[in-house]
Order: C-alpha cells, then sequence, then structure tokens
C-alpha cells in the first residue's frame, strides 16, 4: 500500500506589498539605529559647552573690572609694604615671602618641614623687618 | 592634624563605591592610569599611589558611584565651636555655584556667594582672587628671575632653570612628584593661592583682626578635590599651624546651602571682607585654562616694558585647545635695555589643558629641544572651572 | 477558539492524502535558533551584570558583547539571504484587521479563559493568520526592542576604552553613557517580558508548546492544530510537493 504525501508551505513568490513592506521595515530599522548612534555622537561637543560657557563667565567678569592686574592690586601692594618686605614691594625676595608663599616638592620635603619647624614664624618675622627696616635705618 | 588629612594622606581623596557598574567612564578620564582595569564590565578600583586626587572620574562617572572624601562635618563643628571661621573662595567657585541651584551654566554669583558664606556661619569672608594676585607676583618675579638668569644679567645667578611651570595645581603638582620628579625644578616653588591665602590668613590676617592664630580656623571653597589632599600635606605649617584646616568643594557648599535652608537665587549681593578679599580681574581668569599665564603676562609686561598693556586681553593663550603655545614679544625698560643690549624679549609660553597632555613638553625638556620660557599646566581640561569639585553638568540635549 | 472552514483544496484532508504543514524553513529555523541562544544568554549575562554579582564579571561582559553582535548579526545575514521569508513576515506582522480586533476582544486570543473565566464557556476567537494578533504584536516588538538594544548596545562597548576590539571607539559624555544604560536596561525589561510571553506561549503552555517542537525541529507543523489556530493562514497555502510513499 502506498499513500500520497502533500507537503503544503507558503507561496513560492511573494507579492509586492510584502517585498515593500519588508524594506520598510529595514529602513525603520536602520532609521532608529542610526538615529541612536547619531544623538549619541552629537552629543559629544555638547557635552562640553558647559566648559565653554563656565570660562565665559570668568572672562566676562574680567572684561567688567576696573582693576585687572595683579600688580596694582592694593590689597598685594599693602601687605608687601607692611609685612612681607616691609617699606618695599618685593615679591619673592624676603625671608618671610619665601616662607609663607613659597615650598619645596618631592624629596625636599622633609627637610622643609624640620626647617619650618626649627625656625618659628615669629623669629621669620624678626628677620625680615630686621634686613628691611634694618636697611631703610642704614639709608637714612 | 585633624584624622581625615592623615585618611587623605594615606588613601588619597578620591574612592569608587561598591555598586559600581564597569561602564569604564572613569577609566578614560584617569589621567595617570590609577583606575584597575581587569577587563570589560568590571568593577574599578582606584590605586592611590597613582591617584593625583583630580576628580575627573567623580566628575564623569555617569552614575555618581565616585565620591571624595568630606570634611564638611569638621567645618560645621568649628563654626559650632565659636572660633574664627575664615573662608576663601576660589575664582571657579563664583561661575558654577549658581548651577547646583538651578541658575544657567556660566552664571557668575560672586555677590549671592559672599552672602551665602556669610549665612552659614563663617566669620571672615576672604577671597582667594587676593592671593592669586599675589602667586602672581611671586610666581611672576621668579619667572623674570630666571630669563634675566639666562640673558646673563647680573644678581640673578641663584635662580632656578627654565622653562617655569606653573605650580598652582594641584594635581599637576602630585603628577610630576610622582611621574617626573626630573623635572621638579622647572616647577615653580611659589605656592598655589589657596596655600597662600593659608599661611597669610594665621600670621598676617590673624595679627590684623586681633585674634590668636590658634583660634582660627581656615576654610578653602576649591573647584577641586585634589586640593583637599594638597591642604593635607604635612609641609604646609609655615604659620605655625597647619595653614589650611579644611577644604570643601563647590558640590560640598552648595550642599550646606541647601541644608541649611538658605533661598539661594534670593541671596543680596554681599561683599568680600577688606585686607585679604580684594582681586584683580587677573585672579578671575586664573579659574580658566590660560588664566594664569595671561596674568602672569599682564604683570610681566608691565614689570619688563614700564607701561601697561595696550589690551590687557591675550588672545594667543585663551582657547581651549589641550596644548597651545604662544610667543608674546616685550619692550625693554630703559635699565634692561641698557643691561642686555637689547630692544624687547621675546617670551615663548605654552598652556596644557589636560595633565596627560603635558607629556610631549616634557619630553622636549629631558631631550633638551624645549624652548619654552613658561607653561601653564592644568589637570583638568578647561581649567578649574571644570574640576572634580564642581557642580557635575551632564546635560545631553 | 473556533474552527474555519477550509476552502483551499491544496489544504484540504482527502482519504489517502497526508497534509504535511512545512511552516518554517531551514534557513528560518537556524536563525531563530541562533536569535533564541544568543538571547537567552544575554539574558543571563545582562542579569547578573545588571545585578553586580561579582563572580566573573569579565567573562560575562565579555560575552555579552559578542551574543550581542550574534543577536544582531543572524537576522541581518537572513534578510539578505532570505529576504522573501523575512518580507512575508514583515507583511504578515504589520497586517491587521477585524479579525485581529476579536482575537484582543475573545479577550486575548482565548489565553486568559483558564485563569480568569474559569468554569464558563470558552469565548470565541476569529480565524488567525500564520500569527495570531499577539505573535504578529510580539514579534514587532522583539524587532524594534532588539534594534534599540542593539544600537545602545554597540553605542556602550565602543564607549570602552578599547573600543569594539580596538575598531570603533568613541568618548561619549557621562550624561549620554547614563541616557544610553538607561535605555538599554528599560528596553531590555521590555524586550523580555515580551520574549518571557513568546517562551512560555511556544515552550510551556501545553495547549501550545507544539509550536516548540516545529521551530525547533523539522518545521512542520500539526495539521489539526493549524487548522484550528491558523485557518485563515492554511487557506492561502500552495502545493510545495506531492510524493507517494510507501506504508
Amino acid at each position: 500500500m502506498s499513500h500520497i504525501e502533500r507537503i503544503i508551505g507558503d507561496p513560492a513568490t511573494i507579492t509586492r506589498r510584502e517585498a515593500i513592506k519588508g524594506a520598510v521595515t529595514v529602513v525603520i530599522s536602520a532609521i532608529l539605529a542610526s538615529g541612536i548612534g547619531t544623538f549619541a555622537i552629537s552629543s559629544i561637543e555638547k557635552a562640553k559647552k558647559y566648559i565653554t560657557t563656565r570660562i565665559g563667565g570668568l572672562y566676562s567678569q574680567d572684561a567688567g573690572m576696573t582693576l585687572r592686574v595683579s600688580h596694582a592690586n592694593p590689597e598685594v601692594i599693602t601687605l608687601y609694604e607692611t609685612f612681607l618686605s616691609p617699606g618695599a614691594v618685593a615679591p619673592a625676595e624676603s625671608e618671610l615671602s619665601h616662607r609663607l608663599l613659597h615650598t619645596v616638592y618631592g624629596s625636599d620635603v622633609e627637610h622643609h618641614i624640620a626647617h619650618l619647624k626649627e625656625v618659628s614664624i615669629e623669629e621669620a618675622i624678626e628677620e625680615t623687618d630686621a634686613s628691611y627696616l634694618g636697611a631703610a635705618h642704614a639709608a637714612e | 592634624m585633624s584624622s581625615i588629612c592623615e585618611d587623605i594622606l594615606a588613601n588619597g581623596v578620591i574612592t569608587i563605591t561598591g555598586e559600581c557598574k564597569g561602564c569604564d567612564a572613569c577609566v578614560k578620564q584617569c589621567p595617570t592610569g590609577a583606575i584597575t582595569v581587569n577587563g570589560l564590565g568590571t568593577k574599578h578600583a582606584i590605586d592611590p599611589e597613582k591617584c593625583v586626587n583630580c576628580g575627573r572620574c567623580l566628575v564623569a562617572c555617569p552614575f555618581g558611584r565616585i565620591q571624595d572624601v568630606s570634611m564638611v562635618e569638621d567645618v560645621k563643628a568649628a563654626i559650632a565651636a565659636g572660633k574664627t571661621v575664615v573662608v576663601q573662595p576660589a575664582p571657579a567657585v563664583r561661575v558654577a555655584l549658581a548651577e547646583a541651584f538651578g541658575a544657567e551654566v556660566g552664571t557668575n554669583a560672586e555677590g549671592k556667594m559672599f552672602s551665602a558664606l556669610r549665612e552659614l556661619g563663617f566669620t571672615v569672608v576672604y577671597d582667594t582672587l587676593f592671593s592669586a594676585d599675589l602667586t602672581i607676583m611671586e610666581e611672576g618675579y621668579e619667572l623674570l628671575g630666571r630669563i634675566f638668569k639666562s640673558l646673563g644679567l647680573p644678581g640673578y645667578e641663584n635662580a632656578g632653570v627654565l622653562p617655569q611651570f606653573t605650580s598652582c595645581c594641584p594635581g599637576w603638582v602630585r603628577y610630576a612628584e610622582l611621574f617626573h620628579p626630573e623635572i621638579l625644578p622647572n616647577l615653580s616653588t611659589a605656592k598655589s593661592p589657596m596655600m597662600m591665602l593659608g599661611a597669610l590668613i594665621k600670621t598676617y590676617g590673624a595679627k590684623n583682626l586681633g585674634v590668636n592664630p590658634a583660634d582660627v580656623y581656615s576654610v578653602a571653597i576649591m573647584p577641586c578635590t585634589a586640593k583637599k589632599f594638597e591642604a593635607s600635606r604635612p609641609e604646609f605649617i609655615s604659620s605655625g599651624y597647619q595653614d589650611v584646616d579644611a577644604v570643601i568643594t563647590t558640590r560640598e557648599l552648595a550642599e550646606m546651602i541647601a541644608e541649611a535652608g538658605i533661598d539661594f537665587a534670593s541671596l543680596p549681593e554681599g561683599e568680600v571682607d577688606k585686607l585679604l578679599g580684594t582681586g584683580s580681574g587677573a585672579g578671575v581668569i586664573f579659574g580658566a585654562t590660560g588664566g594664569v599665564m595671561e596674568a602672569a603676562l599682564r604683570t610681566a609686561y608691565a614689570v619688563v616694558s614700564g607701561e601697561e598693556l595696550a589690551v590687557l586681553e591675550i588672545d594667543a593663550v585663551r582657547g581651549e585647545g589641550a596644548l597651545r603655545e604662544a610667543t608674546i614679544t616685550i619692550p625693554l625698560n630703559a635699565d634692561l635695555k641698557a643691561a642686555t643690549g637689547a630692544e624687547s624679549v621675546d617670551v615663548k609660553v605654552a598652556i596644557v589643558s589636560g595633565v596627560e597632555n603635558v607629556e610631549p613638553v616634557i619630553e622636549q625638556i629631558n631631550a633638551g629641544t624645549c624652548d619654552y620660557h613658561f607653561i601653564e599646566v592644568m589637570n583638568c581640561p578647561g581649567g578649574c572651572i571644570n574640576g572634580g569639585g564642581q557642580p557635575i553638568e551632564h546635560s545631553i540635549f | 477558539m473556533s474552527e474555519m472552514e477550509i476552502t483551499n483544496p491544496a489544504a484540504k484532508q482527502e482519504s489517502g492524502v497526508e497534509v504535511k504543514i512545512f511552516k518554517h524553513r531551514v534557513a528560518s529555523r537556524i536563525m531563530h535558533g541562533f536569535v533564541a541562544v544568543s538571547f537567552c544568554t544575554l539574558l543571563i549575562t545582562g542579569i547578573l551584570l545588571v545585578a553586580g554579582v561579582d563572580f566573573a564579571r569579565g567573562a560575562s561582559a565579555f560575552l555579552h558583547c559578542i551574543m550581542g553582535f550574534v543577536l544582531i548579526a543572524a537576522p541581518i545575514v537572513y534578510i539578505i539571504g532570505c529576504y522573501k521569508n523575512f518580507a512575508r513576515f514583515m507583511d504578515t506582522c504589520t497586517h491587521y484587521d477585524k479579525d485581529d480586533w476579536g482575537w484582543v476582544k475573545a479577550p486575548m486570543g482565548g489565553y486568559l479563559d483558564p485563569y480568569l473565566f474559569r468554569n464558563q464557556p470558552p469565548h470565541y476567537v476569529p480565524p488567525q493568520d500564520k500569527y495570531n494578533t499577539g505573535q504578529k504584536g510580539a514579534g514587532i516588538c522583539l524587532i524594534l526592542g532588539c534594534v534599540v538594544l542593539g544600537a545602545t548596545g554597540f553605542l556602550m562597548w565602543a564607549n570602552t576604552p578599547e573600543g569594539i576590539f580596538g575598531i570603533i571607539n568613541l568618548e561619549l559624555g557621562a550624561g549620554m553613557t547614563w541616557f544610553l544604560w538607561r535605555l538599554h536596561l528599560v528596553t531590555a525589561v521590555c524586550t523580555a517580558a515580551v520574549f518571557a510571553v513568546h517562551f512560555f506561549l511556544g515552550a510551556i503552555y501545553p495547549v501550545t508548546n507544539v509550536e516548540f517542537g516545529t521551530m525547533f525541529g523539522n518545521g512542520i507543523a500539526d495539521y489539526a492544530y493549524t487548522k484550528k489556530k491558523h485557518g485563515k493562514w492554511l487557506n492561502t497555502l500552495e502545493v510545495r510537493e506531492e510524493k507517494e510513499v510507501q506504508d
């Protein structure tokens, strides 16, 4: 005995409508994926814009000020004339300005700490006063 | 020294919490490779031996899983204890603080910031702008000394070597110490503005305020997490005390203001205290990449030529490029003309934005081919305004 | 469920004729196999990564990336190689008529009957195409979900320090990284929910789990099941092969 085996399935050809819908799906997927990609990549520049904006905030404050150079700052001048180098504006010169305003790096640090502990701030002030005011007295 | 400072010196300022998702955003920001990577997607940790505490990873973390050590409780305790709490806000703080209260990016809230600090109970409000100016004087004269030495002028034999690097940025200073000790002689010996003002507050400041420096608690508001490490360093005791007792970031200040229930937007425009509070525009621009350079050139020009720059904006050093260079011709004053026999001096400068970009410059120095006089290095791209302590700005639209 | 009268002579059962319904061709089954294995691996590794489990994190993440590539590559190869099948699938999935409304009204093709309408007569469900309304909707959701998962996933992979094997390397900002991770997670949860229903009905639910054998077996569907569930489709089929076989 034998019988017929019939295999049935989807038609071998596709209609125009089916072909178009397949293409539309591919296009929509491509647009979706590249949309996300473009959005992500376009944000790279935007993400750093706040840096420029904050810098702009500083530059515009500077532009609006009347005092715009460090050496004309009246409080800085007073500090030098009354404390760091009495009677003069002498940056990076006196014992006191070296002690309070300068430092050392790396392997020199330990030695520097020992020096700071050995010489008290009062001694540094006295030494500076003596060298500047003393020199001023001598000039008189 | 407080226990927090000791902890910072031993373990660093920045830690990655256990809930790290392993997205690797921080790894790409780290200039020193201090963030350990064990393969794709693995949780990260920071090696304190390599970390410069800059907090770039913290700002870059999309999920807020990186933290910095906080000194806020110590500050609150000092205020509550009735100490003379002296505060100094950095230049970059004023253009970022308002962001935390919903203002547009870049809004300048200097006056409101001073008012907020007083409302929070700080006794004396000084300004790091003042010591930025002081830094320009000290660092600028140091630079001129180095240049005059190279020109063979008498009296400058003890000056240092060229080129001179800026030393305001604690991330950069630590980077140099850890990875390039050979160029430490090139680093300006001038302290950073924060440390200069810290040393002055407990000496000159205390004397003029009529208080005992032992009762002074010195706080710095910084856009920077590395400043916490800098303030903790054991050598900053030149006033006889720890020069700066605590550093809090712009973010932490914003939190303190919010916590105290202060309506920031409606605060009056406050004033800074005199003596150590006045700053110039040159100090303001310290917060931007190229700003220290521009400020230094304004003063160097005036000192060397005897006259002020006609146009103070030096566009040649502005911008945001990672490594920029410029040559500024400065005419010599009569004395220098006589001493050198030249009409002018060409000052060649470079600006590094993002500390990893300093590598080619250091290679040049080590090869002996570097002809720059002055190099500004800022650890964070864009300068302090983009520091690790600033309000975090993650908008994408 | 209500059966439809079979008017298609090719699909009619006659004495002495054994009708076999060829539902999924071999290329479709291979592609589906790749997608299924990669999706399940992605789901498991994804859950491990999101849960923050420290065990074999690097391996999980690497496997997640590789399987993500398989999940996207397999359908692309299939679309190129078997465009006709893909196009017909998409036409079926995007075609809706009153019978779909009837399916929804049933409600939900009668799938809720055993749970919500126990001891009541079954609801009327109109005859369905090769895929019923739920399957069509799931197909669209899974395709769009995987497109979004793929796009966000590859961006996240490219955003790592080495990038995608050092070939594509991006440096996206923190905000964008956050956004991509969230979008990936939300899409993954939605897609996984659809997948869970798809897996339950196809492989576990006793009434419909014969579909599992069809998809992962020889592609031949059960006649009675198809006549009952997909009568509309049965009426569109053509004879592909007819041969005499010995009993």
